[in-house]
């Protein structure tokens, strides 16, 4: 009975100790930044270029190509759609870099961008995502 | 007995391990929160400087400012010309207001009534004031008290056939040095000479037409080494620039339109006129 119960004990005993070397060997500290800010970050770089290279009027006029330029320059991981609405809600352009059609379930980031063009008043949006989490 | 204490050893162990695993995640949570916090701000950011590059593009000018530890120096190139962007500025503040206030989740509110009033003023430098009124046509770059420019470059570009020219006086014991240059129809002339900054100086260029260019450089308005240009009755391209002091170390290079906005989203707010910092 005794000698069951030395076992038993030891069994428990190692069981926690095994517990405890599978804590430290997972644990990792690393203060990186949040995929969430990268994203963001982003995000806000893509629409101040897209408006300081002057790609927003051209985009108004049927032109996709700086936009679409822009989209497609960003890290292959991660997704961008740009889309413009005027003063009365309506969509007026959208494009999204290719192959980001589908953006259900996950984190998107979201920037606005109040703009004017010949006297006329526009929202521009960009939406970002990862198509994976970031490693 | 020897494996009981074994085994109060391993709880210990490990209660120490959970503990430190909290304490880690904890520091992680900790730093996530405070990398995330300053998001709202960085947006509220982007939206200011936004907002001045549109109102920028829409009224002007195109501006510089090139600050060294010996001098700023401070460009601008504009129009004096009649145009009316009133209704343009001010449904731009209400769209603010509006939908945009809304996109964001955010107040917005604006007053750009000084702006849409036909007159773009612009704050330069904290120190110097940059009008163009777009109804008389004239545009003066000023400060209270006097700019204390030392250099100033003008140049200006009508379609107008020059008739006459009464060119500026220049005294070489002022303090002031002026270079201008005016380019029509009958190619480009230009003068350079030393004025004195307290007094008014002026250079009128006269058009077929009768219509004028008047150059004004020195006293104006009470306020020392300023610069006037008025286009009667033509319009015109101007370009200059004016060699200025060295700012003071508690002033922030950077323009500032005579418009305010003020924005609140969540715990953020900042209201102030619409600009740039350098």
């Amino acid at each position: 009975m005794r000698g069951f119960a030395i076992t038993l004990d030891s069994i428990v005993a190692l069981t926690f100790v095994l517990f405890a070397m599978v804590i430290i060997s997972t644990e990792n500290y690393q203060p990186t930044a949040p995929g969430e800010i990268y994203l963001k970050e982003v995000t806000l770089d893509a629409l101040t270029v897209l408006e300081k290279t002057g790609g927003i009027p051209p985009l108004l006029n049927g032109n996709t190509t700086p936009a679409y330029q822009l989209v497609e320059a960003m890290p292959g991981s991660m997704c961008m759609e740009v889309s413009v609405v005027n003063s009365y809600g309506a969509v007026v352009a959208e494009i999204a870099k290719s192959g980001c059609n589908n953006s259900e379930g996950l984190d998107i980031q979201t920037v606005a961008m109040p703009m004017m063009y010949n006297g006329s008043q526009y929202v521009v949006t960009s939406e970002s995502w990862f198509t994976e989490a970031p490693g | 007995m020897k494996g009981y204490v074994i085994t109060i050893l391993s709880v210990s162990l490990i209660m120490i391990l959970v503990t430190l695993s909290l304490s880690l995640r904890s520091a992680y949570l900790s730093t996530e929160r405070a990398l995330i916090a300053p998001l709202p701000l960085t947006y509220a950011g982007f939206l200011m400087d936004s907002v001045a590059y549109q109102l920028n593009s829409a009224i002007g000018p195109q501006i510089g400012i090139n600050e060294s530890n010996s001098s700023t120096i401070i460009s601008i190139n504009d129009t004096l010309a009649s145009m009316n962007q009133s209704a343009n500025i001010t449904a731009y503040g209400a769209f603010l207001s509006s939908q945009v206030a809304n996109t964001t989740a955010s107040s917005i509110t604006t007053n750009f009534t000084n702006i849409s009033s036909g007159i773009t003023r612009l704050y330069i430098d904290q120190n110097y004031v940059y009008t163009n009124n777009f109804t008389s046509n004239e545009m003066l770059f000023t400060a209270p008290g006097g700019t204390n420019a030392t250099v100033y470059n003008v140049s200006f570009t009508t379609s107008g056939v020059r008739s006459a020219v009464a060119p500026m006086t220049f005294n070489a014991s002022g303090n002031l040095n002026v270079t201008l240059s005016y380019t029509d129809s009958n190619g480009t002339g230009t003068e350079t000479g030393i004025v004195s900054g307290n007094q008014t100086n002026q250079l009128i260029v006269t058009y077929a037409n009768g219509s004028t260019i008047t150059v004004t450089v020195g006293l104006k308005n009470g306020n020392s080494s300023s610069l006037d240009i008025l286009a009667n009755g033509i319009n015109a391209t101007i370009s200059w620039n004016a060699t200025l002091p060295p700012l003071s170390t508690s002033t922030e290079p950077g323009y500032a339109y005579d418009a305010i906005i003020n924005y609140t989203q969540g715990q953020v707010s900042w209201i102030g006129r619409v600009g740039k910092q350098e």
